[in-house]
């Protein structure tokens, strides 16, 4: 319930803020809008339960790229200039492809989840997992013969309301159902398990990344550097 | 082959010699050098050499009693089964053939000596007499009828570079050329004849052979019995073809008179004794041929018999002293195929030896005369030459009565036989030839010893006698070298008779062909006519006819005859006067003129010859060729149009075509580069759209 | 929230950017829209990453992302300020040098 009131008010925050910020002619406050716009989709990704993602958006995307943007605005556009056109001659053909290309998308995707996939009709779900220290804690807390059918279920992905179903038919009542959900891990999404993946399976793109971003580090200085005048 | 003795084994050794002889003046050494007669010597020692060879066979062969011919040969040439050989046969007619050749052609070389001394090519002249006397003496021994065929061509060759030996005068070549051709004419038949033969000895007999008889009986003159005779009547007359070309009888004749144009020693070889008569060679050893079928033999009398008196007729107006005697030796010739022809084997091969003598002493002597008046040959400018050249004169007049058949002389004999002969073929042949027709050949012979005697008296008077020289010419007598054969020549002349004396013919027994030479029964014995005894009335007729010859040659043409002449000439009636004088001009017209033979042959064959020449010619150039000029035009219109194909079709399409389409696309590509780069972006979304599409049309 | 709703927010989100990167004149501007292109895609990413059970590739994909999207922010200024430097103007309509 929560879930969808929230999901609406962002996505009207979102789709409201894109239009504004493609058809605003004042650049500046088009860069404005656009770090609502940015703020809304952390919002929206922490929605998502993926908090790192939505952190890591307002720290470098609002923090980082949008200042640089307004930096480089108010260097380089005449901002007061108001008899400037906005759009190009392509208006027509771009509204028509806009057009197309959403209704080409919208279509695949409904096309494709009117087939039966795995894991794709619920939509985004938290995942729990029991594992060995959850067992740990919870032996002290429930009977054995309950004990025993959780460890049959270690190991396992499940999602919460799988989860709690599966307890419910195996005679769980609702108080053990909280106890074990306390004790479930649900991290599967956090930090610690993408640090984990980052330095082991995909240590070769983190590599890769830092390269590129060296690069463009340097690109862009010598990109901007004022060529050196003759005499000093 | 161990019977025989070692002399038969070596007469290939015979011909051999003068071969050497040739062989050896090729080389410079032996040229003419600062005139020391080496060739000269070289060829004189060679056919010393065969004479005193073919001497000792001949008397070997002489005196063996149980003679029998001697066969040698080795295989030449080997196809599968059969093979050719060439080899050597000696028997009695090669004995005595290859002895008169080589002993009349070494006294004619010792005469050349001298009489080609101021000759620049001196020894060359003895070059192509050496290997003139090689291939006859080889044609002799040959054993087989190539060999015989091969020698054959061989002195014809040798014919024509020794007539044409002073080549820088046209007549000469021009001679030189008529021999040739003539002779080749001839020729093919004798070509054809061996194909004949060949084919015929493989059909009747076993194998192919050339051979003319071999000992295990393979030869043709074996399986004689086995042909029929048609086959053998064409082989017989196609070999009489071929000895007609070569001895000049009647059609073919033209040439002999021509050839006077090379040297005296060439004339008295090769146009009186030998050449000429290597065709009654071939007759005579063709012989089994020719008498196993009868028809040949008649023909060969009957052309015989026209010939020697058609050429005795031109020889009384001939004028050249050399032509006279050339139309005597055709007329002689004549005389020879006749004796053949009735069948009269003896007859015809004695008289064949004997004129071989006396022609070359002939010959020899006209020679002399020539040389002694510096060239001039024509009897007309002669005369009174008995005070000045003693010697040739007594020579030329014992060949002269030989050449007449004057009692107790070697001609006399040979041709008396042949007369007899031909009076029995006139006798024999009542039955088979109508009308009294076989006695055409001796009445013909008949006339021919009045014409003979006639001429050759006029042509002694009108050279030798007389009180002074009707040209302005000193004549002078000849050397020694030239003298010397003459006077053994003449000596020959007189005895050689005696060999053939009827009654003690020795001649006849030795060279009378029988079972003894060839083997093998032929039908000449039914039809032999070869007399036992001696026919006095025709040597009788012979003689008296003989006579009146020499009185009236000497008559009309003799010294201070012709004032009595005009007496006798008005004491005839004017219109016979003149009618006789018209006629006897008109006839006079016709034999000088040689009966106009050279005309009609160049008007009838060698115009037509050369007109089809021409007539090919056109053809060749103006159809044929332009055939292959439209040929040529068509393939070069042909890779016109393949050019003009590849340049505008194919290079505008497939070459020029892509490179424009490259271009003018390009050129108008380039405008989608607009430099905008909303532009692009916008070409990327319109592909993913197209990609869509395709991809949702697609499934 | 069946993600069906996500993917449709996402592809609108990017739809809306498109356009504005096809229209806008201002180089600066067309950065704005590709920005919000960019963060469609990664919300697309974030959404179906969590339907899956297995821990956090998504996240780490838009982690890349993220990061390469500063980065090609950074290069694609400094490119239009060197270009400012050079003439005063940044309107696309006039940059078009690499025309034929």
């Amino acid at each position: 319930m929560i879930q969808a009131i929230t999901f609406f008010l962002l996505t009207i925050v979102l789709i409201g803020s894109a239009i504004c910020i493609v058809l605003k002619k004042n650049l500046f406050h088009a860069a404005l809008i656009l770090m609502l716009f940015l703020f809304a989709m952390a919002a929206m990704y922490i929605h998502l339960k993926a908090e790192l993602i939505g952190v890591i958006q307002v720290l470098a995307y609002v923090g980082g790229v949008t200042t640089f943007i307004l930096f480089v605005i108010m260097l380089t556009a005449k901002i007061t200039d108001k008899s400037e056109e906005r759009f190009n001659k392509q208006r027509i053909l771009s509204i028509v492809v806009m057009a197309v290309v959403f209704i080409s998308f919208v279509s695949l995707s409904v096309h494709l989840s009117s087939k039966k996939m795995d894991y794709f009709s619920e939509g985004p779900q938290t995942w729990v997992k029991i594992n060995e220290n959850t067992i740990k804690d919870l032996k002290n807390k429930i009977t054995e013969d309950k004990l025993k059918i959780i460890k049959s279920l270690r190991n396992k992905e499940f999602s919460i309301d799988l989860m709690t179903d599966t307890l419910k038919a195996s005679g769980f009542n609702q108080m053990e159902i909280d106890i074990v959900m306390k004790y479930a891990v649900t991290q599967n999404e956090g930090i610690t398990i993408i640090g984990k993946l980052l330095l082991s399976d995909y240590v070769l793109s983190f590599e890769l990344i830092s390269v590129i971003l060296t690069v463009t580090m340097i690109g862009a200085i010598i990109l901007v550097k004022k060529e050196e005048s003759p005499c000093l | 082959m161990g019977e025989y003795h070692w002399i038969y084994h070596y007469v290939w050794m015979v011909p051999l010699f003068p071969l050497l002889a040739f062989i050896l003046t090729l080389f410079p050494q032996v040229r003419n050098i600062k005139w020391t007669y080496k060739g000269a010597y070289v060829a004189i020692g060679a056919m010393g050499l065969s004479t005193i060879y073919s001497l000792f066979l001949t008397g070997r062969v002489i005196s063996d009693h149980e003679f029998k011919p001697y066969n040698g040969y080795l295989r030449w040439l080997t196809a599968g089964n059969s093979s050719i050989e060439i080899g050597v046969m000696v028997d009695q007619l090669t004995a005595v053939m290859l002895l008169m050749v080589s002993f009349v052609g070494c006294l004619i070389f010792i005469y050349s000596r001298d009489y080609m001394r101021h000759d620049k090519r001196f020894s060359r002249f003895f070059n192509y007499m050496s290997l003139f006397a090689a291939s006859m003496l080889g044609l002799i021994v040959a054993n087989n009828f190539l060999l015989l065929f091969i020698c054959w061509e061989l002195v014809g060759l040798c014919s024509y570079l020794l007539i044409g030996f002073w080549f820088e005068k046209t007549s000469a070549a021009d001679a030189a050329k008529k021999a040739f051709i003539t002779t080749k004419t001839g020729d093919l038949g004798l070509t054809i004849a061996l194909m004949m033969i060949l084919w015929a000895s493989a059909t009747y007999g076993n194998n192919m052979t050339f051979n003319f008889v071999t000992p295990d009986e393979k030869g043709f003159f074996n399986i004689l019995p086995s042909v029929p005779t048609w086959v053998l009547t064409m082989i017989a007359l196609f070999l009489f073809l071929g000895a007609m070309g070569k001895s000049a009888q009647f059609p073919l004749h033209v040439w002999l008179p021509d050839a006077m144009e090379g040297p005296t020693s060439v004339s008295a070889l090769i146009h009186a004794a030998t050449m000429v008569a290597a065709g009654v060679y071939l007759v005579g050893r063709c012989y089994p041929i020719f008498a196993a079928a009868v028809i040949p033999l008649v023909v060969v009398a009957f052309i015989g018999a026209i010939t020697a008196v058609f050429a005795a007729t031109i020889a009384v107006t001939a004028n050249d002293i050399k032509r006279v005697l050339a139309y005597s030796t055709v007329s002689q010739l004549g005389y020879m195929m006749l004796g053949l022809g009735v069948g009269g084997y003896t007859a015809g091969l004695f008289h064949l030896i004997t004129h071989a003598v006396f022609k070359a002493l002939l010959f020899l002597s006209s020679g002399s005369v020539i040389h002694g008046m510096s060239g001039e040959q024509n009897i007309w400018k002669m005369g009174g030459l008995h005070k000045h050249m003693k010697y040739t004169c007594w020579t030329f007049a014992i060949g002269t009565l030989a050449l007449i058949g004057f009692p107790l002389t070697s001609g006399f004999f040979s041709k008396d036989e042949i007369l007899a002969s031909a009076f029995t073929f006139g006798e024999h042949s009542t039955h088979t030839i109508p009308f009294y027709l076989g006695y055409i050949p001796l009445l013909l012979g008949l006339t021919g010893v009045f014409l003979t005697a006639f001429y050759m008296t006029r042509c002694f008077t009108l050279t030798f006698l007389g009180n002074k020289v009707r040209s302005n010419v000193q004549p002078q007598e000849s050397t020694l070298w030239m003298i010397l054969p003459l006077i053994i020549l003449a000596g020959c002349a007189l005895l050689l008779g005696l060999v053939g004396i009827p009654k003690f013919n020795f001649f006849h027994s030795f060279i009378h062909f029988t079972r003894d030479s060839v083997g093998v029964e032929t039908a000449l014995y039914k039809f032999s006519s070869e007399q036992e005894g001696v026919n006095w009335i025709i040597m009788l007729i012979s003689v008296i006819l003989g006579f009146a010859g020499i009185i009236s040659g000497y008559a009309i043409y003799g010294y201070k005859i012709q004032e009595r002449f005009t007496e006798i000439k008005n004491s005839i009636p004017t219109w016979l006067r003149y009618y006789g004088n018209m006629g006897f001009k008109g006839l006079h017209f016709i034999v000088k003129n040689k009966y106009f033979f050279d005309e009609i042959y160049r008007y009838f064959v060698i115009c037509v010859n050369l007109m089809i020449a021409k007539f090919c010619f056109i053809i060749d150039q103006f159809i044929i060729d332009k055939f292959v000029d439209l040929w040529a035009c068509i393939m070069i219109w042909i890779s016109r149009i393949k050019r003009w194909i590849d340049d505008k079709i194919i290079d505008a399409i497939a070459v020029n075509g892509w490179s424009y389409i490259s271009i003018v696309s390009g050129r108008y590509l380039t405008y989608l580069q607009t430099g905008y780069v909303q532009q692009y972006i916008m070409i990327i979304c319109l592909g993913i759209i197209f990609l869509t599409i395709l991809g949702v049309i697609a499934k | 929230m069946p993600v069906i709703y996500y993917v449709i927010l996402s592809s609108l989100l990017f739809c809306i950017g498109l356009y504005g990167v096809l229209t806008r004149k201002n180089a600066v501007a067309i950065l704005l829209c590709i920005e919000i292109m960019l963060n469609a895609a990664n919300l697309n990413i974030i959404a179906f990453s969590r339907c899956w059970p297995e821990p956090a590739r998504g996240t780490i994909f838009v982690l890349f992302v993220i990061g390469l999207a500063a980065a090609e922010a950074a290069v694609g200024l400094a490119i239009i300020i060197s270009y400012y430097r050079k003439s005063e103007a940044i309107d696309l309509d006039n940059i078009n040098l690499l025309k034929w």
